[in-house]
């Protein structure tokens, strides 16, 4: 495998979110998690289309959840993120804090 | 589209299941979809979840489609070294190089759409102009034949192999269908060999209680217990009937929900089961949830509960003894046979009757049927008498949305013509350079049907929210009110044929045109001749298809006006009423007058009450009964005239103000007793018909009663003339009885005038009720306009439709007239820059080309005038208190649309008259 181009945005987002519901990440979660901390609109199709992105990549994996039966049948699909993808995250995280350092107080809401 | 259970729409969610086969995503997306979909139902409904649905699938689809498509390329060089053949590029599988695009390894008509798509990309402003304006006039059509297909061409739900069933009925020489006796039934179902399953039913009202619910009258069907065999129905949940709940009236305390109840109720079909409930107070037992969708064999259906026929003695108490022993009681409505294999209709309508004829002989004298016909027909759902008058109004609701598909498509050739024009020379070049002429046409035609797809795709999308506005509206005055209705796979292949059918018809003359001639005088840039004409042609038909649709729209909302300005001989505001059917909660006689009379004193009394009466039939119900009158001392035979009979209570006349002369009802006996039992009020045209200029009051008046018999009354009064059944209908002569005279009516309805709020009025009714009888469920409440309305529906709903497509078509018009001189105007920028510079006046120019559009516009309204003429005669019959050819109507059209004619040519000729000589001829 080549090495990674860098995390765009939105796919950041994806990954901390998946993160941040570790265990019941499904796509509806995550959508939800995104929409809630990031503050803004997510449509399904950008969603599905960086999932499948990520999981080309190898950056994120799944395994199958539970299902409702609103879902007629169909198991939920229950993300987490791999090893290489919490590396490029990390990295991602590193770059940012190497970047704001020292300026903190500047970029802090008030 | 729905799905059967009102789950997500099936096109769509194969839409996704397709995109999940090809891509790593899988089911998991139709998966959240679905569990979104649930929740957006729950929250918003469940078409506006459809659509939802369909938008999201179709976004999502798109962006992984772009997406795959995106990363295909790449995908060689990520998975290893690719063998490189010395003379070729790495990586290039075939003669093609990858580049071209995701159609080329497809055959030419892919890379000819895909060329057509590109070449649109290139023009978006036209593509989305031309689409839009498509997209109108299909949704316009779609909308329509959505409901079309809901009324008349589905399948009733839930229903296995459909094909096999038919309808059987009963019929007399003049056309009505007749009730039979059960045993007929019993006879004809154990000996047919030609239907293997024979049902009957019969419409019945109940009163149902669940738990601490308020009573409620239910519209449901008494059936034969193997009612749901026949029709093979899927049930949502339980079980039909068993043969001895069909026969054993001590096992028949079982009853069937339809889906929609049973959610009602009990919030869903699984929890219904097994539950119980009251039916005019005594127990049942849901056994089972019909197919979600099913309210009974025919379309439209409203009935929502089954019962098992010797069930009738506890559910419908006021039903007599022996309904079913009695071979003298009419008891099935309807039957339904499942044809036996191998057996035709022909077959089993020829074994029906010989059958009906041997049971007739053997009945002897209780064989009142004797003369009927046994009547079968095709299949369940819309009756042929049913279809046929429906047929009449979507027959007027289709033609007026073809005129408007036609006057898009007249637009969007226009637009096509213009941009073709600009595009000639690029065609001639390139038929310069060895293209065919076939090769061209089809290039411009493959353009036009994509961009009509696109609009069709777009029509189907909107109807999902334009069918919403027919909720609660009635094809036909006496029908149920529409429902949701629900588009399917059918609306979407109409949608798609009509926008395949229209981009042909649009796009064929432009590529004719465009394609015609030799190269060479194409390629010198000379003024086009015939463009003007084609051009006022294309004035000509806008104006001549948008007159019809003007004037059936004047003609239809002037009916409904006539309709409602009627005097009706009564003041309907202010005035409320509601029904209740006390014997049907088994109240005796004595018991339903006691009630009548508390109402009366107790309703009457209420602040908010001025007048309060007692009604039977209920004004503009649909219901008549009739009888002949004659003076004592006439023939009833021979002079006897045939009058509607009423029951009434004094404060009927008071509550609706209508006048009465004469000392009338005693206002204090608000039901019959021995005193005014032979009381009676006349209509002042029944009175003058039978007395002359005589007064009436103090006469005697014969009435026929049963056997042939008659009986003498006296006229105590006689009250105004007044339309109480329908708005259309002129007033009937009716005879006024005291309530309870001659029987006690199983529905009866409490009409009440109140002062000031209407709604506190019926509050305080409402709470009355409930104290005198707190388990008798009130029902039909509406005002008294509401009823009248009712009556008018049908009217209504093709005026509401008809104002609508006027609407769109003078939109329509103005644009296309507008876009068409505004080509001409540029076309002719040259020459008219000639003449101002050579000193003509602008404002000349200005009038010329504004008497130019006027004239054309005039021959164009001319010719649909003409059409209109000829085409209202599908209005007839539906028309009320105005000509077919009403010429206020037909001239105010034709002037309407000469004025937007020429309005939407001013914008134009304005800009004409302001051209710069100098510009203009320096730009050459």
């Amino acid at each position: 495998m080549r090495p990674h181009a860098p995390l765009g945005e939105f796919e950041q987002l994806v990954l901390c979110a998946i993160l941040q519901r570790e265990g019941e990440a499904h796509g509806i979660e995550i959508r939800r998690e995104i929409e809630a901390r990031a503050e803004r609109k997510v449509s399904r199709g950008a969603l599905y289309t960086a999932l499948e992105r990520l999981e080309t990549k190898g950056l994120v994996e799944w395994r199958q959840g539970d299902s409702v039966p609103s879902r007629g049948g169909l198991p939920r699909r229950c993300y987490s993120v791999t090893d290489e993808g919490l590396r490029l995250l990390r990295a991602t995280f590193g770059t940012w804090s190497r970047m704001t350092d020292g300026i903190e107080e500047l970029l802090e809401e008030s | 589209m729905k799905g059967a259970s009102g789950g997500p729409p099936r096109t769509a969610e194969r839409l996704l299941r397709r995109m999940g086969r090809r891509g790593p995503t899988g089911l998991s997306v139709l998966g959240d979809l679905r569990e979104e979909f649930d929740e957006v139902r729950s929250r918003r409904g469940g078409s506006v979840a459809a659509l939802w649905f369909w938008l999201q699938a179709v976004r999502i689809a798109v962006r992984l489609a772009f997406e795959r498509r995106r990363r295909r390329p790449a995908a060689p060089l990520t998975s290893g070294p690719v063998p490189s053949v010395p003379g070729t590029r790495a990586g290039s599988a075939g003669p093609r190089p990858p580049h071209r695009g995701p159609f080329h390894l497809i055959g030419s008509p892919a890379r000819e759409l895909a060329g057509a798509a590109r070449g649109l990309m290139r023009s978006p402003g036209y593509a989305a102009f031309t689409a839009g304006v498509l997209a109108l006039g299909i949704a316009a059509n779609t909308t329509v034949f959505s409901l079309v297909n809901w009324v008349m061409l589905r399948p009733v739900p839930g229903v296995e192999a459909p094909e096999e069933l038919a309808t059987l009925r009963f019929m007399s020489d003049d056309g009505a269908t007749y009730t039979v006796p059960h045993a007929l039934w019993r006879e004809l179902s154990g000996r047919s060999e030609t239907l293997a399953e024979l049902a009957a039913f019969t419409p019945v009202a109940v009163h149902l209680t669940a738990g601490e619910g308020e009573p409620r009258r239910i519209d449901a069907q008494l059936v034969t217990a193997n009612f749901f065999d026949a029709l093979r129905l899927r049930m949502a949940a339980g079980r039909g009937f068993t043969a001895a709940e069909g026969t054993d009236p001590d096992q028949a305390d079982v009853l069937v929900l339809s889906d929609r109840l049973a959610r009602e109720l009990f919030g869903g079909a699984g929890v219904a089961l097994g539950a119980t409930v009251l039916l005019s107070g005594n127990p049942f037992v849901v056994v089972g949830v019909a197919a979600p969708g099913f309210l009974g064999p025919e379309l439209p259906g409203d009935r929502d509960l089954w019962l098992p026929a010797s069930s009738y003695r506890q559910a419908m108490p006021h039903y007599r003894e022996g309904f079913l022993a009695d071979r003298r009681m009419a008891a099935w409505y309807r039957m339904v046979g499942r044809r036996a294999a191998g057996a035709t209709l022909a077959q089993a309508t020829a074994e029906m009757r010989v059958l009906a004829g041997a049971v007739a002989e053997e009945f002897g004298e209780d064989a009142w049927f004797r003369d009927f016909g046994a009547v079968l027909t095709p299949g369940i759902g819309v009756s042929p008498e049913l279809r046929e008058r429906m047929g009449r109004s979507f027959a007027l609701m289709m033609a007026a949305v073809g005129f408007l598909l036609l006057l898009t498509c007249v637009d969007v050739a226009h637009l096509t013509i213009a941009r073709s024009t600009r595009r000639r020379r690029e065609l001639a070049v390139r038929r310069a350079l060895g293209a065919s002429r076939g090769r061209v046409v089809r290039a411009i035609l493959v353009e036009s049907v994509l961009l009509a797809l696109a609009g069709g795709l777009i029509a189907f999308l909107v109807s999902f929210g334009l069918v919403r506005l027919f909720r609660g509206s009635r094809v036909i005055s006496w029908l149920p009110e529409m429902g949701d209705v629900a588009l399917d796979a059918r609306v979407l292949a109409f949608a798609l044929a009509v926008a395949a059918l229209s981009g042909l018809a649009f796009g064929l003359v432009p590529a004719l045109r465009a394609s015609a001639g030799d190269a060479t005088t194409a390629l010198r840039h000379t003024p086009d001749r015939r463009a003007g004409r084609l051009f006022d042609g294309l004035v000509v038909a806008q104006l001549a298809l948008s007159l019809p649709l003007f004037i059936g729209a004047g003609l239809l909302s002037r009916t409904v006006a006539n309709l409602r300005a009627n005097e009706t001989g009564f003041e309907p505001r202010g005035v409320m009423s509601l029904s209740l059917e006390p014997s049907v909660q088994g109240y005796g006689d004595e018991r339903t007058h006691e009630l009548y009379g508390e109402i009366v004193d107790r309703v009457g009394a209420l602040r908010e009450v001025d007048s309060v009466g007692i009604v039977y039939p209920p004004p503009f119900g649909g219901i008549r009964a009739g009888s002949l009158v004659a003076r004592v001392g006439q023939d009833l035979r021979e002079a006897g005239i045939f009058v509607d009979h009423a029951q009434v209570s004094a404060g009927f006349f008071e509550a609706l103000r209508i006048p009465v002369e004469g000392p009338g009802f005693d206002p204090q006996r608000v039901v019959v007793d021995d005193d005014n039992r032979r009381q009676i009020v006349l209509s002042r045209s029944l009175a003058r018909e039978l007395f002359g200029e005589q007064p009436a009051v103090g006469q005697q008046v014969a009435i026929s009663v049963g056997g042939g018999g008659a009986a003498a009354h006296e006229v105590v009064g006689v009250a105004g003339d007044a339309r109480l059944f329908r708005l259309g209908d002129e007033p009937r002569m009716v005879v006024y009885h005291p309530v309870g005279q001659p029987y006690l009516p199983v529905e009866t309805a409490i009409v009440m005038r109140g002062r000031g709020d209407p709604q506190a009025m019926m509050e305080g009714t409402r709470r009355v009720l409930r104290e005198l009888a707190p388990a008798l469920p009130v029902f039909d409440v509406a005002s008294m306009t509401q009823r009248m309305d009712r009556t008018i529906a049908g009217e209504r709903l093709l005026a509401r439709l008809g104002a609508a497509m006027a609407l769109l078509a003078s939109l329509l018009a103005a644009v296309g007239i507008f876009g068409v001189v505004s080509t001409m105007v540029r076309s002719r920028t040259r020459e008219l820059g000639v003449r101002l510079a050579l000193g003509a006046q602008p404002a000349k120019i200005l009038a010329r080309i504004l008497a130019r559009t006027a004239m054309v516009s005039g021959l164009g309204a001319a010719i649909g005038v003409v059409g209109a003429a000829w085409m209202t005669r599908w209005l007839e019959g539906t028309l009320y208190g105005v000509a077919r050819l009403d010429p206020v109507t037909f001239i105010a059209a034709a002037s309407g649309a000469l004025v937007i004619a020429v309005v939407a040519g001013l914008l134009p000729a304005l800009r004409a008259a302001r051209i710069d000589p100098v510009r203009t001829l320096s730009a050459e």
